[in-house]
């Protein structure tokens, strides 16, 4: 990802170009649609938030500043805040819980349709996860893919907050490695 | 020199996984540290590698919806450097905090109520149609509902005519509802014209009302100036600047 695409058709988007718009959508909204979709789960939640997150992207365009990050962070960002601030805000923490509960033995990929071009990606980033230890593993998924907070997750492990906080540092610098050398 | 229960907290916060508080510590704190937003920066491009493997392709009328979307909404500018203003959010995505979902609900819920009837009215009578505008229609309208900053207002006229809006300045679009107007009569249409400021102020045309004006409900753009909506009766095809007296005039929410 060395020319960030998306960060050039950021800044032409910030500058009101509604093709460069377009042009951005085909590139993200499938990462977009497939985060917040598996935060959320449900189907018509998660298009709905991905409308939000799409439209809050050609809003804020103008204050991109690629000095920050890439474009595709900066979009995934977004995307993951906003579908996150959704289930810690609609649904009741009770039934989050008995939801992640359930979850946590399941795969951790699901039944969504996957973006094709988005297959080496997964395949990698999943090899990948396995690599982490399994305490690294878990802390990283619960937060981002399940939307808890690091106590929340650090209760649902019954492992002390500090210790979770290093192993998501640790998860995700032993995945970077492990990407790094994949690619 | 970076403390270390801050070093401890760049994980938990590219992976969003703070609490509102810590969050903003977190981001006091990174905006006076170079090498720490160094580290988050690169922490937050792991996370993007796991929303990228779980891509998927959303429903295509997401994109019609999005794109037409586009086509009206106005853009945030960043406000100019001014050394005097209060330190707003800081910039980008990160902090741009909002209310839960259901206290935005409970602010739009007098939009709500102003709406439904119109809307309902609408959606009930369309026997036929191109139901996707319905949809992007009904979407643009749910989207200025649920700002946080929507207001309502309306006014009624001589002839019961009902103008209401519901306005929201972040946005910068209105959501217009019209109902109990009398046919305008042959060779004749209404018009609404957004007007900066009475009596004499900038006038713009926002469109003719549908043929269905007894019951209608448009999404429009509206810029930071426009204090008043007003509907007009005019020649077939509308008018450049209003003809004739309002039949209806709307005093707009400032914010």
């Amino acid at each position: 990802m060395g020319d960030d695409l998306e960060g050039k058709l950021l800044a032409l988007v910030g500058r009101g170009d509604q093709d460069a718009f377009e042009e951005l959508y085909g590139l993200v909204s499938a990462p977009v649609y497939g985060l917040v979709r598996r935060v959320l789960r449900d189907a018509a939640q998660s298009e709905e938030v991905a409308q939000e997150v799409l439209l809050e992207v050609w809003r804020t365009a103008p204050r991109y500043d690629p000095e920050r990050g890439a474009g595709r962070t900066w979009v995934l960002t977004l995307a993951h805040r906003r579908a996150v601030d959704r289930v810690r805000s609609v649904r009741a923490a009770r039934e989050r819980e008995e939801r992640v509960g359930r979850r946590t033995a399941g795969p951790a990929f699901d039944e969504v349709v996957e973006a094709v071009e988005g297959r080496m990606e997964r395949d990698w980033v999943r090899r990948c996860l396995q690599n982490l230890t399994d305490l690294q593993r878990q802390s990283v998924q619960l937060a981002y893919y399940d939307g808890c907070t690091y106590r929340e997750v650090s209760q649902r492990l019954s492992v002390p907050l500090g210790t979770v906080k290093t192993r998501m540092r640790d998860g995700l610098l032993r995945m970077r490695a492990c990407l790094e050398g994949a690619a | 020199m970076l403390r270390r229960h801050h070093r401890s907290l760049g994980a938990p916060y590219a992976l969003n996984a703070l609490p509102p508080k810590e969050q903003r510590r977190v981001e006091r704190h990174l905006a006076g540290c170079d090498n720490c937003r160094g580290r988050v920066a690169a922490l937050t491009a792991d996370t993007t590698r796991l929303g990228e493997a779980v891509a998927a392709v959303p429903p295509p009328e997401l994109r019609s919806r999005v794109l037409t979307a586009v086509r009206t909404m106005e853009q945030e500018r960043p406000e100019p450097a001014a050394p005097a203003r209060k330190p707003g959010p800081a910039a980008g995505p990160a902090s741009a905090g909002r209310p839960a979902w259901g206290l935005r609900l409970a602010v739009a819920g007098a939009a709500l109520a102003l709406v439904a009837a119109a809307l309902l009215g609408v959606q009930l009578t369309r026997v036929t149609g191109d139901l996707d505008a319905e949809r992007t229609r009904a979407q643009a309208v749910e989207q200025v509902l649920g700002a946080p900053d929507a207001t309502a207002a309306t006014t009624t006229g001589d002839g019961g005519e009902v103008l209401g809006a519901v306005v929201s300045r972040d946005l910068g679009q209105a959501v217009v509802t019209v109902s109990g107007f009398p046919a305008p009569g042959p060779g004749r249409d209404y018009q609404l014209w957004a007007m900066a400021d009475r009596p004499d102020g900038a006038v713009r045309s926002a469109g003719l009302l549908p043929d269905d004006a007894d019951r209608s409900v448009l999404t429009r753009a509206l810029g930071p100036q426009v204090k008043y909506f007003a509907v007009t009766s005019e020649p077939a095809g509308g008018s450049r600047q209003p003809t004739t007296k309002p039949v209806a005039q709307l005093p707009l929410p400032a914010s």
